[in-house]
């Protein structure tokens, strides 16, 4: 009953704004919309968490506690970069590119195709809504109209539909063990297939779910498929990289959550649990050195987004309620960073005119609120107390030597403590100092500081303090993820 | 109603054809020949979708094939070919493989696909020989022309045969998917083909080629 107008909100906002009218009008449209649907997506949210799962008629959409969380990540970064977008879009005026109701008109489309990847019941459907996060994102990504925004987003677009075609083949050996397994009442519904998972052909699935992490996985920017990732990241305009990074890669996470949940109940947890385990693992490893050299400030954060997805993964791999429930938070509070950081980058990139960082200095005086924020957000990212996600990065490693993973602990320690050291150093280089003289005029704006509070806010609050309907919340997410309990 | 014998004998032989068509496709450097080949593509599909419709009979498989011939006979090239027009890209000359070569590798996928699949037995509900090996080679060498070829538009079209190859394996083995489902991959399709076209005449103008080996200032 909640779930339809969450879905139809985004793409009537996406309508409003592709109506001929004066700036202003879109840019408020822009904004009510994405208010809408936040009220709509945390009504809905809430009503999951407390009530239990919601089903739509004709069980076309469903959603249970770990899409409602999804639903409050995509919700609250797609609105926080609805409001950033505004200003970011300004200052970006006669440098080409889209203009305000083709960019809004695109960016509300995105958020719809989101939201329908973890509300739809279907796998099908789900394949359907991320292969159509990518399209939209695409020509967002491309939207600077700069050479090598156009070569990004060229990138993404044919790696990430060749790696969901893939997930496609995935989808159809799902659907060959569905009708093997059940004749007539074959269907590609999550809630059928997982109810009658030990029914399914447990080779075939398999089968099915190394094509499905490949496809989705990629989509997910786990190595080694993530390499689209820092190309677009990096080329497409800031609210968009925030949403890219703090939301879309968690959609596909999601997409491939949901066929581990499958294969669990099919061949136990050890098959895609280890799998999820090793390719998290190699992400976090994978990024550690890319962190390290890198020189553009979007890339580096890109690279956070492929050590934070492999840290995800790794704990969705590893269960039990301890790794589960941290890797759970850590989904939320890693949007939280990555969207205040990008929002950073955005206030550096068009103040400084570049995101290489050798070229940035002296934030903090040029641009105080921003070059502490720089600091604060890297502090955060890089899982520094009092912020949000040192609390779940040390769930996480405490639950791989709880489940007697030294080796993934260790592995663990390393990566973080050296991502630490090369982050700060990078954040540090580009807040002290003394300006360069060729920093542009100021940037002015009301949504940029409003944008920022909210996930500087957060991200200290869960630090310190988890309110209690939340770990209620996080706690249901981890009950669906523990239906087969790893023992 | 088809018998079921019938229904066999028909898919083995438009898998023969689809593999025929994919294994010239995978041998001309002209892109318009290439753009006929994958409407090719779509009609014997389109035939598929029907051998498959008159052997089930159902509702659902006769709308599947309007929205095939739609698709993948009509809307995919037509959209392909504008956008060729624009760029006036004729040839895809400086493939990073002679074409030979690429003739033969092509050739080598399809044994390959034979050998992966003979072992399995008949996956699909008709028992044919053909369909799910070609299935497989289709989707190998789509994702193999995808990775030499260096125009934007011969990528697209390596990857629309990977889908065909996909969509032929559904066919067979499992009367397609839930009408739901095609529907929604036939619009991510046709919508995924235009904005590639469309971001692929971008790229021309801002390049002056659409040659992608030029796309790389992006490193690291």
């Amino acid at each position: 009953m909640v779930l339809g107008p969450l879905l139809a909100l985004p793409l009537l906002t996406a309508l409003a704004c592709a109506a001929p009218l004066d700036r202003r009008w879109t840019e408020r449209l822009n904004a009510l919309g994405a208010f809408a649907t936040l009220g709509a997506g945390l009504a809905a949210a809430v009503s999951v968490f407390v009530d239990g799962p919601v089903t739509s008629p004709g069980d076309w959409l469903y959603a249970d506690a770990l899409s409602a969380l999804l639903i409050v990540v995509i919700v609250v970064v797609c609105f926080l970069a609805a409001l950033y977008s505004i200003d970011h879009l300004r200052r970006q005026d006669g440098h080409g590119g889209y203009g305000p109701r083709r960019y809004f008109v695109a960016y509300h489309v995105f958020a719809g195709s989101m939201l329908a990847a973890v509300l739809v019941n279907n796998v099908g459907l789900m394949w359907v809504a991320v292969e159509a996060t990518t399209i939209v994102s695409a020509l967002l990504v491309g939207s600077p109209g700069t050479r090598a925004a156009l070569e990004a987003a060229w990138k993404y677009l044919v790696l990430c539909t060749v790696g969901i075609t893939f997930a496609l083949f995935g989808v159809l050996l799902t659907y060959y063990a569905s009708v093997h397994a059940f004749g007539a009442e074959a269907s590609l519904n999550w809630t059928a297939l997982v109810a009658g998972a030990d029914r399914l052909d447990p080779a075939i699935m398999k089968l099915a779910f190394a094509f499905i992490l490949v496809g989705f996985g990629t989509k997910a920017g786990l190595a080694p498929l993530h390499t689209w990732l820092p190309d677009a990241h990096s080329q497409a305009p800031a609210p968009i990289s925030a949403v890219l990074s703090g939301v879309l890669i968690k959609c596909g996470l999601y997409a491939v959550i949901r066929f581990h949940l499958i294969l669990v109940g099919t061949v136990g947890p050890a098959y895609s649990g280890d799998l999820l385990l090793g390719f998290g693992l190699f992400s976090v490893a994978l990024a550690v050195p890319f962190i390290l050299v890198q020189r553009d400030l979007k890339r580096l954060l890109a690279y956070h987004s492929v050590e934070h997805i492999g840290l995800i993964t790794v704990a969705i791999g590893l269960g039990g309620p301890l790794g589960l429930f941290a890797g759970m938070l850590h989904l939320f509070n890693h949007a939280m960073a990555k969207a205040l950081l990008f929002f950073v980058a955005g206030d550096l990139s068009q103040r400084y005119g570049t995101t290489q960082m050798g070229r940035i200095r002296g934030a903090v005086r040029a641009m105080p609120r921003t070059g502490v924020l720089l600091l604060v957000g890297t502090l955060a990212i890089t899982g520094l107390p009092p912020f949000a996600i040192f609390v779940t990065e040390f769930g996480i490693v405490a639950a791989a030597f709880a489940r007697g993973n030294v080796v993934v602990g260790i592995v663990l320690i390393a990566a973080l403590v050296t991502v630490f050291a090369g982050a700060f150093g990078h954040a540090m280089d580009m807040a002290l100092g003394r300006p360069h003289s060729r920093v542009g005029p100021a940037l002015g704006g009301r949504m940029r500081p409003l944008a920022m509070a909210v996930p500087v806010g957060l991200g200290i609050l869960f630090g310190v303090y988890i309110p209690a309907p939340v770990v209620d919340a996080i706690q249901g997410a981890v009950a669906v993820l523990s239906r087969w309990p790893r023992t | 109603m088809l018998g079921a014998l019938d229904a066999r004998q028909m898919f083995d032989g438009l898998a023969v054809a689809l593999l025929g068509i994919t294994l010239l496709s995978a041998a001309t450097h002209r892109l318009d020949r290439a753009i006929y080949l994958l409407a090719a593509q779509g009609i014997v599909l389109t035939a598929a979708a029907a051998v498959g419709a008159m052997a089930s009979l159902s509702a659902h498989s006769l709308v599947a094939v309007a929205l095939t011939f739609g698709v993948k006979a009509l809307g995919i090239p037509a959209i392909l070919l504008f956008a060729l027009r624009e760029t006036r890209v004729r040839r895809d000359m400086d493939v990073a493989l002679p074409y030979h070569l690429s003739l033969a590798i092509a050739v080598g996928l399809v044994l390959l696909a034979y050998e992966v699949v003979a072992p399995l037995g008949p996956l699909d509900a008709y028992g044919t020989r053909n369909a799910t090996p070609v299935a497989v080679a289709m989707l190998l060498i789509g994702l193999f022309t995808m990775l030499v070829r260096r125009k934007a538009l011969s990528q697209v079209g390596g990857l629309v045969t990977m889908e065909n190859g996909i969509y032929l394996a559904a066919l067979t083995a499992t009367h397609g998917l839930p009408f739901a489902v095609e529907l929604g991959i036939a619009i991510d399709l046709l919508v995924g083909v235009a904005v590639m076209s469309l971001v692929s005449r971008q790229i021309h103008r801002a390049f002056q080629t659409t040659d992608t080996d030029r796309l790389r200032t992006l490193r690291g």
